[in-house]
């Protein structure tokens, strides 16, 4: 029970009431006295049990007590109540310290980074949960500590046996009884240790790549200094990175690029780009340290980074890889001339013991080696028969093998359709009829001259309607049409077409393939290597023409080609611009032939003509000349030009040398040069130096010359002015 | 006319036989040569009107011929026709530019051959060279 003085201070304060007072009276003065003292305990106590009550609860901080001394407050509730709940909860560890190092005090936290209860620490030297060798220098720590605060790195020795790296922080504090102490804080460093270290991990795994890359890797700021030099790059550059580094990427290219290089490192950092390939097509050279330079392949990236701006060039030395390029490409040269080499070779060799089977044949069948009764010459025409054969498949095999390899060159001229047709058909008329088969031609429309090799157009004839009577029945027919190609005025249009057997579907895909043979053509008749459609293909397409076919089986097949319309330029043209040395002049030579007064026609002059162009292509140089071809033909005779790379004098050789021919060639008895002149055309300037409209104007003023001779020619009456022509 | 000298030059016997057989029948006077060395000696002791060269040759081929003969006084105005088994492509224009009259490919058309001696071989009796500056 308290004392009354202290009672009435507390916090419900009870005064005496009036009522109380008024109770006071003289009767049972004693009664009312014990009542009065008694309710007045009672509710004391009352009082008492409700304080007792609401300090039990809490709610009661503190009492204020008036004694002898004075009043002195009584504090109910711990003062540093919060403080310790700060300390128990904090992520670090705390400890307070003696001046010795004794731990006074521990919180939870660090009772867990030692592994032992906080409160089991007290009493013990911090020492005790240091690992050994960090000892010392936290002993002088703590004497620092007193002195001024101080942080620094430590392990602590875990109860089971692991190492905790952990920050010291210590403080001086003073304790009770004017003691110095220190306040410590122990901070975890494992995460940030951890951290620091897959950090750095990845940073040597990072760095070993870098460095153990083939390839050169350089990291230049936006000043063109360099930041990273890897391995590669320096045995490349003969440079070692500490050296390289700082110093700027230019003294690593060869001086005449410097300029080229800054401006396209300028380029590349104003677009968006972040990958380049340079010196894949283009050559690029670097120069190593000591100023050997050497060819290079790089590519550029571009790295921003927060506080700058990064390039990476990674750097490759092609020089091996350009190396064995060139030893490649010179290999293949190599092959390319031996296959040659090999197949000039075979085809001497392939032909000779052939060629003597054919000339002792023909002798015998000549009768140069006595008479024959009639079954001998059939056995010998068989065998000249089969050695025939035998020469058109390596003549094949040869052909196919060279224009594969490039090797076979046009000699375009101007080929009138109708006298090549013409001619395919002479030649194949025998062929045809073995088998009765009717070989006919038709033309649409007006005579065509286009642009061709006449050598190959016959070849290609020739092997068309061959085939077209290999696979026709006896008395079937083999058509050859020609003319302008209705779909295409620039060139002409020819087809071989028969009633034959036809080709099936599939196999049509296939024709035109080398040795290509549809299984129901191999029988005697059909013998060969099947490379006449193959090499009609590569003829028809060196012409720059298109070949085709459209067949139904049972019916017969229809073998299409364009080849292109004849032009004078066409002509002209190449043997202009392959002219090495610039000629001075070109001569137009004019040359009319005409029948002789006795002859009655020009009809026989059909079969000589091409006599007679050979004669002329003999006088002329096939590189500097050009034989135009004839155009002009009638009943008066024919007009032929040559247009000569040469002055007066050189073509006045000409015109003797095909006069003196002309007149030793008893072919061309019937007919006779009716005139030849020669005219010079001044070039302005020298072929070589002129442009490709100079020569089309070149070509142009050249047609026209040569019409205005051919004019002139026709004008000739029977009075010539060659006094050869009377003779 | 007198019987026209005609010098074959081919390393192939048998050829030389087949040629022989022909000319002789046509009525030409035949001489022989089997390489590029007779082939000179023979030319320069005979002085043949016609020689039918092949271009195959051991110690020396058709062309080193042709250059021998074209340098030679003796030699230089005789007509030279080729006869050869090589690819036409190539050879031919090598050929006449070397000098050569005609070119013939093994096996030829032997009328074509035969009309071409004959003409060739008029033309040389008519004056002047049928060879090609």
């Amino acid at each position: 029970m308290l004392p009354r003085s202290r009672r009435s201070h507390a916090n419900k304060v009870k005064r005496e009431t009036g009522t109380e007072r008024t109770m006071r009276s003289k009767k049972g003065q004693l009664e009312q006295d014990v009542k009065r003292k008694g309710s007045r305990v009672c509710s004391r106590l009352t009082d008492f049990e409700a304080t007792m009550k609401a300090i039990y609860c809490g709610e009661v901080d503190g009492l204020a007590v008036d004694g002898p001394e004075g009043r002195r407050i009584f504090a109910l509730h711990d003062p540093e109540g919060p403080y310790r709940i700060l300390a128990e909860r904090m992520n670090e560890g705390m400890a307070t310290l003696s001046a010795e190092g004794i731990i006074l005090f521990g919180n939870r936290r660090l009772g867990e980074m030692v592994g032992l209860p906080a409160d089991r620490l007290v009493g013990f030297t911090f020492l005790s949960v240091l690992e050994e060798k960090g000892r010392p220098d936290f002993f002088e720590l703590v004497r620092r500590g007193l002195e001024e605060d101080v942080r620094a790195e430590g392990c602590l020795l875990r109860s089971d046996g692991v190492m905790v790296p952990v920050q010291f922080s210590l403080s001086q504090i003073s304790l009770e009884g004017s003691q110095r102490g220190l306040c410590l804080v122990v901070t975890d460093l494992s995460n940030q240790k951890k951290a620091q270290e897959e950090l750095r991990l990845s940073q040597e795994r990072l760095s070993g790549i870098i460095q153990s890359a083939m390839d050169g890797i350089i990291t230049v700021d936006e000043q063109q200094n360099i930041v990273l030099f890897n391995g590669a790059a320096g045995a490349m550059l003969r440079c070692s990175a500490q050296e390289a580094v700082g110093q700027s990427i230019e003294c690593f290219i060869p001086e005449r690029f410097r300029a080229a290089h800054r401006e396209h490192i300028r380029n590349f950092a104003a677009t968006g780009i972040t990958n380049r390939e340079m010196g894949v097509n283009d050559a690029l050279w670097a120069m190593r340290a000591g100023g050997e330079e050497f060819q290079i392949e790089t590519s550029i990236s571009k790295v921003e980074t927060p506080d700058k701006r990064l390039f990476t060039v990674i750097l490759r030395d092609v020089t091996a890889r350009k190396r064995a390029e060139e030893e490649l490409k010179q290999s293949r040269e190599r092959q390319l001339r031996v296959k040659d080499e090999l197949l000039s070779h075979v085809s001497h060799e392939l032909r000779s013991p052939m060629a003597c089977i054919h000339q002792f044949t023909t002798i015998m069948l000549d009768g140069l080696s006595g008479p024959l009764n009639s079954d001998q010459r059939e056995n010998l025409e068989i065998i000249l028969k089969s050695a025939n054969q035998l020469r058109s498949m390596i003549d094949d095999l040869l052909e196919t093998t060279r224009i594969q390899a490039g090797k076979v060159k046009l000699e375009r001229g101007c080929v009138v359709l109708h006298d090549a047709v013409q001619e395919a058909i002479e030649m194949m008329r025998a062929e045809a009829g073995e088998k009765a088969i009717a070989l006919q031609h038709e033309t649409y429309g007006e005579s065509v001259l286009v642009c061709a090799d006449p050598h190959r157009v016959l070849q290609i004839l020739l092997n068309l309607i061959g085939n077209a009577l290999k696979f026709t029945g006896t008395r079937g027919w083999v058509k050859v049409k020609y003319g302008l190609d209705a779909t295409d005025p620039t060139h002409a249009l020819v087809s071989v077409q028969d009633n034959g057997c036809g080709i099936k579907a599939p196999a049509q895909a296939h024709v035109f393939e080398r040795l290509f043979q549809e299984e129901a053509s191999i029988d005697q008749g059909h013998q060969g290597l099947g490379l006449g459609l193959a090499i009609c293909k590569e003829l028809v397409a060196l012409h720059r023409g298109r070949i085709w076919v459209e067949s139904e089986p049972g019916c017969g097949s229809t073998f299409s080609f364009t080849l292109p319309v004849y032009s004078l330029d066409k002509i002209l043209t190449p043997v202009l611009l392959e002219n090495e040395k610039a000629p001075e002049a070109i001569s137009l030579i004019t040359i009319r032939v005409a029948p002789r007064p006795d002859t009655p026609s020009m009809e026989a002059w059909v079969k000589t003509r091409r006599k007679f162009v050979d004669l002329l292509h003999r006088c002329t140089l096939p590189d500097k000349d050009v034989v135009l071809p004839p155009v002009r033909r009638n009943a008066k005779g024919e007009s032929f030009v040559i247009v000569a790379c040469t002055d007066t004098p050189g073509a006045e050789v000409m015109i003797q040398r095909i006069k003196k021919q002309m007149k030793r060639d008893p072919e061309f008895a019937d007919y006779g040069i009716a005139h030849i002149a020669s005219r010079l055309l001044q070039l302005t300037r020298g072929i070589d130096k002129c442009t490709s409209k100079e020569i089309e104007a070149l070509t142009s003023e050249i047609t026209r010359a040569v019409s205005q001779a051919m004019d002139q020619g026709e004008s000739t009456n029977e009075q010539s002015k060659d006094p050869d022509y009377r003779r | 006319m007198s019987k026209a000298k005609i010098l074959i030059i081919d390393d192939d016997s048998n050829m030389r036989r087949a040629l022989n057989v022909r000319l002789k029948a046509e009525g030409y006077e035949t001489i022989f040569a089997a390489d590029g060395f007779s082939a000179t000696t023979t030319a320069l002791k005979e002085v043949p009107d016609l020689v039918l060269l092949d271009l195959g040759l051991p110690a020396g081929d058709g062309f080193v011929v042709m250059e021998r003969f074209q340098g030679n006084s003796k030699l230089c105005g005789i007509p030279i026709i080729v006869l050869t088994a090589r690819e036409v492509q190539g050879n031919k224009d090598r050929a006449i530019a070397s000098g050569a009259y005609a070119f013939f490919q093994k096996p030829p058309d032997n009328e074509r051959l035969m009309s071409t001696i004959g003409r060739v071989l008029e033309g040389t009796h008519l004056g002047g060279g049928v060879t090609r500056t």
